[in-house]
């Protein structure tokens, strides 16, 4: 049931994936492109309602936040790590709730939310202040109280109240993950899993010479590829059509190639 | 660290996996003659490395690093190769015979290099990488791991062969399928598990300690004995369809044999709403299909139907390069939200 004050994704189409924290009190309003519509109009309906315009035939999907749609959602204060990456890398961390994990860099805390559900507890550390204190917020408001951030380069101060040997897992996207590799197995338990992320196969040559002393290293890049589904009728005939069709009815529809391709290492 | 009695999966040098339990005398099947007693596994850390020895396994140091090849400056190529199969001196019963008189690895390893006219020629990467190959033949190694999630998928996608009446999933298409059933803590997840308990490892791993997976049959689920879980019955509820009240799930996960329209047909009905959806199947069309149904049905949104891409890459010094084979398809996954429609005001 959503209440005053609840996080509620508001969906669309896969390009318009909004959120809202409700306000009823306060007459607040979710508009898009599609009409408006009025939070007092959710309140009191189940998470997976679909809602009508108050203005206009169009339609908003309020479903339950998951990390998912948050990274969909969230506003990007850095290149986030996309839910494709984030899931393969939570299952190779081999994440559960038992586990204690760092990351670096929080950025805009799309994975910190991945993180979040599988672990036991999230630390973020992030060097930009700005950027610490705003995922920080979102967090609390979000209830992901499993997290915590910390203002802290962690190439130059290593992972900051973290014991030797305490985390079971490590994620590292950083433009110089290497020179936080050090710290990261300071802080590693014997048999700790870590992955970086890295756009550039430069940054996995050094980032593997900063391994060396570790097992099973694998690298992988993964892409995902979306398909459309759609009744076509075709006409016969060896001359081209008459008529000039439209491919697609809508530009959802259009086929979408996902470039979040990105090498990972894992040790 | 290993305790008597758990199941642990092995990592060969030769690249394959084998499963085993850590019990005294308990014995794993090595080559087709050869059977290795696994006493030594109990009380290593997960991640030690054993050597095979007289039948039985040794706890040996990390293997796995990169041979290096000093670097003499000498520039070799591969012009004067005669490809006519003549190049090692050594036969099938010349090794036979130094195995039975008891030579150790290393010296096969040098009497073939030793009666290889070709080795001295190879550049240095190629004698690294032939010396590996042979390391990795006569002097095999195991590495003990922790049966995760991920060790089991990547253990059964291995064998995957073997099991011709499974559903045999990708690792990457278990991660992206836990991922998108939203799997956690205190989770009710229905799940119709036909990959022999591969889905199933993944998602209880995610819902613990409190969530429980529905399942609408009593297995086979093989693959969680391998776990090391205790309390299953409490985690894997089995379900059936004429229960009243009937059970409610918070995500509902197909990994089925049998036909996803028929099976959403009987399970959405028992999801609460804005719970996710996701099927997954080895080719396209059956779920094209259920994507069309789920769009007609007006009971569901964010419908997506896509597949994920791997590669592996080696990654050495002048020798990055994409794995020289990968894996076509990892299958394909149909993935939802249940919606219901507010009554019009």
């Amino acid at each position: 049931m959503m209440r005053s004050d609840d996080l509620v994704m508001l969906y669309s189409g896969p390009d318009q994936v909004d959120y809202a924290y409700l306000s009823p009190e306060t007459a607040g309003v979710y508009q898009n492109k599609h009409g408006s519509f009025q939070h007092r109009s959710l309140v009191g309906k189940a998470f997976g309602t679909r809602i009508r315009a108050s203005n206009s035939d169009g339609w908003v999907d309020a479903l339950a936040p998951t990390p998912e749609l948050w990274a969909s959602a969230v506003r990007h204060r850095t290149q986030i790590v996309h839910q494709l990456d984030a899931a393969v890398v939570c299952f190779e961390l081999g994440v559960r709730r038992s586990s204690v994990c760092a990351e670096a860099g929080t950025g805009s805390g799309a994975m910190t939310g991945a993180l979040s559900r599988s672990c036991g507890s999230v630390h973020t550390y992030e060097f930009n202040e700005a950027r610490a204190t705003a995922a920080q917020g979102e967090f609390e408001r979000n209830g992901l109280t499993n997290v915590t951030v910390r203002h802290c380069d962690v190439c130059e101060e290593g992972f900051r109240d973290l014991d030797v040997d305490s985390v079971d897992a490590v994620f590292l996207d950083l433009p110089e993950p290497w020179r936080a590799l050090p710290h990261a197995l300071r802080v590693a338990k014997p048999g700790a899993r870590i992955a970086t992320y890295s756009p550039c196969v430069e940054q996995v040559h050094r980032t593997r010479d900063a391994l060396s002393t570790c097992l099973d290293l694998r690298t992988l890049e993964v892409r995902q590829r979306d398909f459309v589904v759609k009744d076509v009728l075709l006409e016969t005939g060896l001359a081209p059509p008459a008529k000039r069709r439209k491919d697609y009815q809508n530009e959802d529809d259009a086929p979408r190639r996902y470039a979040n391709c990105a090498f990972l290492a894992w040790f | 660290m290993v305790d008597a009695g758990d199941e642990v999966v092995l990592w060969t040098s030769q690249g394959t996996y084998l499963f085993a339990e850590a019990k005294v005398g308990s014995t794993f099947r090595w080559t087709k003659r050869e059977r290795v007693r696994v006493d030594a596994l109990i009380g290593a850390p997960f991640g030690a490395t054993f050597e095979i020895r007289g039948g039985a396994l040794v706890r040996a140091a990390p293997r796995g690093a990169a041979t290096t090849v000093e670097d003499d400056g000498e520039r070799r190529d591969n012009r004067w190769l005669a490809d006519d199969n003549r190049a090692q001196r050594l036969d099938a019963d010349d090794l036979k015979r130094m195995r039975r008189d008891g030579a150790s690895g290393e010296a096969i390893i040098d009497a073939l290099v030793a009666g290889s006219d070709t080795f001295a020629h190879k550049t240095q990467f190629a004698q690294q990488k032939w010396l590996r190959r042979k390391q990795n033949k006569y002097l095999p190694w195991v590495r003990v791991l922790e049966p995760r999630a991920a060790t089991i998928a990547a253990a059964y996608f291995s064998r995957g062969n073997l099991l011709p009446h499974r559903v045999v999933l990708r690792p990457d298409t278990v991660a992206q399928l836990v991922a998108r059933a939203n799997a956690r803590d205190g989770a009710k997840i229905i799940t119709v598990d036909h990959s022999g308990g591969v889905a199933l490892a993944a998602i209880l791993e995610r819902i613990e300690p409190s969530g429980k997976a529905l399942v609408p049959h009593r297995g086979p689920f093989e693959a969680l004995r391998r776990c090391n879980l205790t309390d299953l019955d409490r985690r894997v509820v089995c379900f059936s369809l004429d229960e009243t009240p009937p059970p409610q799930g918070d995500s509902l996960v197909l990994v089925a044999k049998t036909d996803p329209i028929a099976n959403l047909d009987a399970l959405l009905p028992l999801l609460c709403p804005s719970a996710p959806i996701v099927v997954y199947s080895d080719t396209v069309e059956p779920l094209a299909a259920a994507y069309a149904h789920l769009q007609a049905s007006g009971l569901a949104t964010a419908i997506l139907l896509s597949e994920t891409w791997l590669r592996d890459f080696q990654v050495l010094p002048n020798r990055t390069h994409p794995t020289m084979s990968m894996s076509a398809t990892g299958g394909y996954l149909l993935s939802a939200t249940k919606i219901v429609v507010a009554d019009a005001a």
